[in-house]
């Protein structure tokens, strides 16, 4: 199998693009995200040289910040490029095809992305091979280690078939059933804790499907809205798939999301007074702005332009929600003695915002390069002779 | 339940294992694994005893790689049986605090507004010898004072007593327990020690008026009272805040703040007219019982309940309680006594109502302590006679011991003569004596300021020189010597060399005298001899001392009245004096009289203050250890109280008293159900001023900034800080 | 409690402590029992512990928790010590995923500091808030490398200096281990050592002779957060 011009661009075309990216050639957003990843790899390599105590701003009372917060964001998003994918062919075959190599490019990227973040995170990163000498089976973080790795195989075999016009249904429904297996193990993670009222929910693996499907689509609308404005196709009919996709998948959030809320609010156990505590801004924000409005603004116009900004939209909403959701089951202290606050209140560090400004910027970067090298025309050329 | 803490089964219990003390000797082997095999092998155990407060428990630091690692208590140790208190097993936080103070300091700029120059040792004592000298040759030695609080004041006062001069003074006294000693000293003619003589595991009957145990942490006296409690003793304690230990109590009586006496006095009437009191026992020991009784016949508990707020059937419930348990009982003397200014009267009371319950010398109240002690370093030349100068307390009749409160005031007004110098070792004057107003204007006046401390607290920018003292854990000091039902004697000596260039006082009194031409007075090559041999003197294993860090000398007498050792009292009548002639030829009450003391204005909380149980005023203040855990104190509101005001849990306010003192910071508001509504407390020494103290500036707010008036006792000079009223201000 | 009337409780939990530790060590079951009656709220445990195991700034194995009942002035206060309940079903232990941290046979829930990741999953995993994360900070600052804070505290016997981040237990998950490390030598646990009330007891409990098994077997005792399955190892005497 061909590395170049299957896997990554053509050499020619990569050196041609590097060229154009020097002479100042590759456009603002490349810019701004290789800035990004300059000061995102400076900020982790601070933090692996430093140590948490001098980077990181979580503590015992917030041991899961937006480190956290950020490789949950990026790896529901891959899951979600996996989802949107699988839909595409099954629902929209003609519509959605000419994006289908993008969309599980973003999905491998992401799941990197994620783990960039994941990485920062850890302790002790130099010990991760205890996952393989001495692994715990009862541990959701172990499965999820485990149905990581075999995502990660299958969305990268998925990308090749697609790269080589070899595309393959069993590929991809195993791809899919894995996603939507390692994706709700990551929603157990949380979902299991018994000690945090927030968390500790049947409804939270679903939760996490229904949002990858929501995030990875609009990562996945966006990209499709852009391509279609560049290649000058039929925005209409091409876009269509991903117009439904987001109506589906912020239908399926705002049904979760409510009854999650409502449920919780309904709770009288110890640390349920967090759902009240943040019923406000889960209702006004979590449901209303980052749900309802999106939802919205689709009916409002469905031009490549506004979709694009839609799914911008939903993204940063998103992104907020995630902390919530990941910071809010550490509000109330689960053991309040001395000068403890009565509600947590927890800022990322700068060096954990450029994390994600990393994992960003790593996923833009590369995307644009590849996208300028011609990486995604390539199935489409192969496929024409 | 039985519960006995004895010391030498204990010792394998704490784990405690110096050379001397053997750990468990009944653990095989096999067991002494780990820690010294893998990463402590070269773990020395070395006794010292605490100086985090002056109850100076026993305790092994743990030295490695020349440092110490942890500390644990002294098994051997009377004062904490094995065990070190919140404050105690903080030690490292003391030792290692960056903020220490590191090298001499002499101010080049403005006394209160210093410009610091770092000074060799040499330079700093060469300068106050020679500040001393000219106050000598120009006031006479007299003009000097030391201020002192800790064990190594002991060399302060020698360094004093050689150069001349006789006014060494401690807050301990009239700003603490001087009062208390005075009300005992007069009625029995003895103090109740300290460590106090309370047989409190004995006891069946508890009252504490304030004397908050537990915040008060003094170690034994707290696992006493637990223990007795433990063992069915019944508990009241009155306050009108939920103390901790109010909380274990069978009886809470939240009492209107300053009326006590009013209760103390009832009590009496009531437990005379009722004959619970101890006949044969007053019959024996006690004179002017039928004065007394007449005296207290006007306070009823109908009246007392009126004055105290405490319901009279209560009032009556808990006389007729103590009667029954007599003579088993213990009302505790307190500690702190400087509450309103009839202090040493009140102390009387509490000492009459013990008298009457017959519980001095009996088991269960007040025991009697062993005696003995470690004569002075043998040879030494006598002191200079001293100048004739008039006697700076003559004012107080009764001050046992020079307060603090003359030497103020000869420092500002030069009478009855001039003082001109102040040693100040180990107290934070700005925060302990009230009415910092005044304070500074005498430290304006004199010719010479010395601060000897570990920390920049906040006493030093008032220094011209600032001796850094090494802290507790590395310096030999003076010996301490506890009364209990036995001796003890312990030993502080390093556990590691001095970090920076500190000192300790041995060596530093020991240079400086040295300069001052007084060599004679210090023969001794270093701590360690000057230690040796006194103990060799008092007959003591000094080997032994420095292996096991306590010596405890039984005691044969016994801590009890019996029929073979009937009980001494020190009065003129030898007698118990419940009508106290010496007070009434000096013009005072002979018996205790009610007073009633000046309540809030509208709109205004009385300021009540006490102890954080991890914290000793603002000596630890700055200790990470702690401040960890408590950085800042709050101000105890009652909740409904608060409510009223709008205020909310944990909002900060400021707060200013009656004379329109606004104290400096802010301060986070707790709303409890533990406190009464005309009054506010809060942990006295935070609120520091200091900017070198890092962790410890500016957090909270100090009661110090608030006492802006005080009411001297004028018994014994005692100054009462309880009588200061504040107003709330939202939106600090 | 007149079984041990006029017994050294000191010396009885001693012995017991020696006794125990004859048997093979999955015979013995370790666990402790605080008298809420007679703790004061001194707080020495909680600094004993911080003084016994090294611990860096907001990491403490043992807090005690202040609780006020009632209203005005029938106001009641209740003190709650806190250290790990060395959960026989812990709801830490099974979230690890590198099972850094597990359940010993003698029932102490111990984190193997040469192992954890540092994930803190098992910080979000217990109920009790008794898990802390060691970021790597010092109380002292730029001063630390001279004082004890870069020295090894003996914890689970091991030889662990604070060093840097990379050097265990910084990066890793930490909390209270019965003192296993003076356990296992035959000493008591430092907060039943240092505790002014004499509220704290330690011992086994598979020994039917032993102090903590009388105690806990009275009914005037209660788990904390018992409802969540946890099966806690402390016990609360009221
Ligand atoms: N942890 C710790 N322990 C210490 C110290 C420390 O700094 N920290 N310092 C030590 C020293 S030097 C001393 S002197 C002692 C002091 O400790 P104590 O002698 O116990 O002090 P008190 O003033 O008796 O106690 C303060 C209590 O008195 C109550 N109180 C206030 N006003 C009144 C009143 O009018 N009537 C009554 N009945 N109660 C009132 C307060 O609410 C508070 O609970 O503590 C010693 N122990
Ligand atoms: N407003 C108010 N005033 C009070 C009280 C109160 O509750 N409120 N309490 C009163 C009572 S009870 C007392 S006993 C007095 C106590 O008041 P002080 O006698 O002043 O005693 P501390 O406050 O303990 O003194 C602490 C000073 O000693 C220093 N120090 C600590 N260790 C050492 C050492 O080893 N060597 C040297 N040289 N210095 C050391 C500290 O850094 C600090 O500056 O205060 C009284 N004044
Ligand atoms: S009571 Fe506490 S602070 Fe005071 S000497 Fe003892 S251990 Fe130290
Ligand atoms: S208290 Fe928490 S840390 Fe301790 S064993 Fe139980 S679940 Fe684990
Ligand atoms: S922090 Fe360590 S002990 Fe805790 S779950 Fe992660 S690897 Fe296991
Ligand atoms: S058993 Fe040891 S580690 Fe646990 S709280 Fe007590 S002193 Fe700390
Ligand atoms: S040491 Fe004992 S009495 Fe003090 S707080 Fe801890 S458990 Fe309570
Ligand atoms: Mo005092």
């Amino acid at each position: 199998m061909e590395l170049f011009g299957v896997l990554v661009p053509t050499k020619e075309k990569l050196i041609a693009t590097v060229t154009d990216i020097r002479k100042g050639k590759g456009g603002l957003p490349l810019y701004a995200s290789l800035l990004g990843m300059v000061v995102g790899f400076y900020a982790i390599a601070a933090i692996f040289i430093q140590g948490h105590a001098h980077t990181i701003n979580t503590n015992n009372l917030v041991p899961w910040g937006l480190q956290i917060t950020t490789y949950i964001y990026f790896v529901l998003i891959s899951t979600g490029c996996t989802f949107v994918n699988f839909f595409g062919y099954i629902f929209f075959p003609q519509q959605y095809k000419p994006f289908a190599s993008r969309v599980i490019f973003l999905g491998i990227m992401t799941a990197a992305a994620a783990f960039f973040s994941l990485a920062t995170e850890m302790g002790r990163i130099d010990r991760m091979y205890n996952f393989i000498l001495s692994p715990n089976p009862s541990s959701p973080m172990f499965w999820m280690g485990v149905w990581y790795t075999c995502y990660f195989i299958a969305i990268v075999m998925e990308y090749i078939n697609i790269q080589t016009n070899k595309h393959s249904n069993k590929v991809m429904w195993g791809a899919f059933f894995i996603a939507v297996i390692t994706h709700s193990t990551l929603g157990s993670l949380l979902g299991a804790v018994s000690s945090r009222a927030y968390f500790y929910s049947a409804l939270l693996p679903i939760y996490f499907l229904f949002i990858a499907f929501l995030t990875g689509g609009a990562l996945t609308a966006i990209v499709a809205a852009i391509t279609v404005r560049q290649q000058k196709m039929d925005a209409a009919y091409h876009l269509e798939p991903f117009v439904k996709f987001l109506r589906i998948g912020l239908g399926l959030a705002l049904l979760v999301g409510f009854w999650r809320t409502a449920i919780g609010l309904a709770g009288h156990v110890d640390g349920s007074e967090v759902f009240a505590l943040t019923a406000a801004n889960s209702i006004i924000f979590g449901l209303g702005v980052a749900l309802i409005v999106p939802f919205l603004m689709l009916r409002m116009s469905q031009s490549a332009g506004w979709l694009a900004f839609t799914g911008l939209f939903i993204m940063v909403t998103q992104l907020k929600t995630r902390n919530d959701l990941v910071v809010g089951g550490f509000k109330v202290p689960l053991f309040r003695v001395y000068d403890m606050p009565e509600v947590v209140h927890y800022t990322p560090s700068v060096y954990e915002i450029l994390v994600l400004v990393a994992s960003i910027s790593l996923v833009s970067v590369l995307y644009i390069v590849c996208e300028k090298a011609g990486l995604f025309e390539i199935a489409d050329s192969k496929g024409v002779h | 339940m039985t519960i006995k803490f004895s010391r030498r089964t204990f010792l394998k219990a704490a784990g405690a294992a110096t050379a001397g003390i053997t750990a468990a000797t009944t653990v095989p082997k096999k067991f002494l694994s780990w820690a010294e095999e893998e990463g402590q092998k070269d773990l020395k155990q070395i006794p010292t005893f605490c100086e985090l407060c002056f109850w100076n428990c026993g305790l092994i630091a743990k030295v490695e790689n020349k440092k110490v690692v942890k500390v644990d208590g002294n098994p051997l140790s009377l004062r904490g049986r094995g065990r070190l208190c919140g404050r105690g097993n903080a030690a490292l936080g003391a030792l290692y605090d960056p903020d220490r103070l590191k090298f001499p300091l002499i101010n080049i700029g403005k006394r209160g507004e210093p410009v610091w120059k770092r000074a060799t040792w040499d330079e700093a004592l060469d300068l106050i010898a020679q500040k001393m000298q000219g106050i000598k040759q120009k006031y006479g030695a007299e003009s000097m004072a030391l201020f002192s609080h800790g064990t190594g004041g002991a060399f302060w006062k020698h360094l004093l007593k050689a150069y001349g001069c006789s006014n060494y003074t401690a807050p301990s006294f009239a700003q603490c327990r001087g009062p208390r000693d005075m009300g005992f000293f007069l009625t029995y003619g003895a103090d109740v020690g300290s460590p106090e003589y309370y047989d409190f595991s004995k006891s069946k009957y508890i009252v504490l008026l304030g004397s908050h145990l537990g915040e008060n942490a003094h170690n034994s006296q707290v696992q006493d009272i637990m223990n007795g409690l433990a063992d069915g003793a019944k508990l009241t304690v009155v306050d009108p805040r939920l103390s901790n230990i109010a909380s274990k109590a069978d009886r809470w009586l939240p009492i209107k703040p300053a009326s006590d006496m009013a209760l103390l006095l009832a009590w009496i009437r009531i437990i005379i007219e009722e004959g619970l009191y101890d006949k044969e026992y007053i019959e024996k020991y006690a004179s002017g019982f039928d004065e007394l009784r007449a005296a207290v016949q006007q306070y009823t508990p109908q009246w007392a309940e009126s004055e105290t707020t405490i319901p009279s059937d209560t009032i009556v419930k808990v006389a007729r309680e103590m009667g029954r348990n007599a003579p088993h009982v213990c009302v505790g003397a307190g500690r702190y006594s400087v509450w309103y200014g009839d202090d040493t009267q009140r102390s009387r009371a509490i000492a009459i109502l013990n008298a009457l319950l017959g519980s001095w010398g009996r088991e269960g109240g007040y025991f009697f302590p062993a005696k003995g002690g470690v004569p002075e370093y043998p040879g030494l030349p006598p002191y200079p006679p001293h100048e004739d100068v008039p006697k700076l307390d003559a004012a107080y009749p009764f001050a046992a011991l020079q307060t603090t409160t003359s030497i103020k005031h000869a420092s500002i007004t030069g009478l009855p003569h001039p003082i001109k110098g102040w040693f100040i070792y180990g107290c934070n004057l700005m925060k302990t004596l009230p009415d910092k107003q005044e304070t500074i204007k005498a430290l304006q006046n004199l010719d010479l300021v010395v601060a000897i401390d570990v920390l920049p607290a906040d006493i030093i920018a008032w220094a011209d020189v600032v001796l850094p003292e090494c802290t507790y854990m590395e310096r030999y000091d003076n010996l301490n010597i506890g009364k209990f039902k036995d001796l003890e004697i312990s030993l502080r000596q390093p556990t590691v060399e001095p970090l920076w260039e500190s000192k300790p006082s041995w060596m530093i009194t020991k240079e400086l005298g040295n300069k001052l031409g007084l060599a004679a007075y210090f023969p001794w090559k270093d701590g360690e001899e000057y230690l040796a041999k006194r103990c060799e003197a008092g007959g003591i294993d000094f080997a032994e001392l420095k292996r096991n860090g306590v010596i405890v000398k039984t005691d044969k007498s016994a801590p009890y009245i019996t029929a073979e050792s009937p009980p001494e009292f020190g009065t003129p009548s030898g007698k118990i004096e419940l009508y106290s002639k010496q007070l009434e030829e000096k013009g005072f009450d002979p018996v205790p009289k009610y007073t009633k003391h000046p309540q809030p204005p509208a709109g205004h909380f009385r300021l009540l203050f006490g102890r954080a149980s991890l914290h000793t005023f603002s000596r630890t203040t700055n200790n990470f250890m702690l401040t960890d855990l408590q950085k800042e104190n709050a101000l105890w509101i009652n909740a409904k109280k608060g409510k009223e005001l709008g205020l909310k849990d944990g909002e900060y306010v400021s707060l200013v008293n009656q004379d329109g003192v606004m104290a400096p910071g802010r301060i986070k508001v707790k709303l409890t159900q533990r406190m009464r509504d005309d009054a506010v407390y809060m942990y006295h020494g935070f609120g520091v001023h200091s900017k070198g103290m890092t962790r410890a500036d500016n957090q909270g707010i100090a009661d110090d900034d608030l006492i802006s008036k005080y009411v001297i006792d004028p018994i014994m000079g005692g100054t009462a800080m309880r009588g200061n009223f504040v107003k709330i201000v939202k939106g600090a | 409690m007149e079984q041990f009337d006029g017994k050294d409780i000191m010396e009885i939990m001693q012995s017991d402590l020696v006794r125990a530790l004859k048997k093979p060590r999955k015979e013995r079951r370790w666990a402790m029992a605080i008298d809420l009656k007679k703790c004061i709220g001194c707080h020495a445990c909680t600094t004993g512990c911080m003084s016994e195991n090294l611990t860096p700034p907001e990491i403490h194995y043992r807090p005690v928790k202040e609780e006020e009942i009632g209203e005005f002035p029938n106001t009641g206060m209740r003190f709650l010590p806190r250290p790990c309940m060395q959960c026989d079903s812990p709801t830490c232990t099974p979230v690890c995923p590198v099972t850094a941290t597990y359940k010993r046979d003698d029932g102490i829930v111990v984190i193997d500091y040469k192992k954890c990741i540092g994930c803190r999953y098992c910080i979000v995993a217990c109920p009790y808030g008794a898990r802390s994360a060691d970021a790597g900070h010092y109380y002292t600052g730029d001063f630390h490398e001279k004082t004890y804070e870069v020295e090894n505290s003996g914890e689970y016997g091991g030889n662990f200096k604070r060093k840097s981040h990379w050097h265990s237990p910084i990066g890793n998950a930490r909390k209270c281990h019965f003192c296993i490390h003076r356990v296992e030598k035959g000493e008591l646990t430092r907060c039943t050592t240092t505790c002014l009330g004499g509220a704290t007891f330690f011992g086994d409990i598979n020994d039917p002779q032993a102090l903590i098994t009388k105690l806990v077997s009275k009914p005037n005792v209660f788990k904390y957060k018992e409802e969540l399955g946890t099966k806690p190892m402390v016990f609360y005497l009221t």
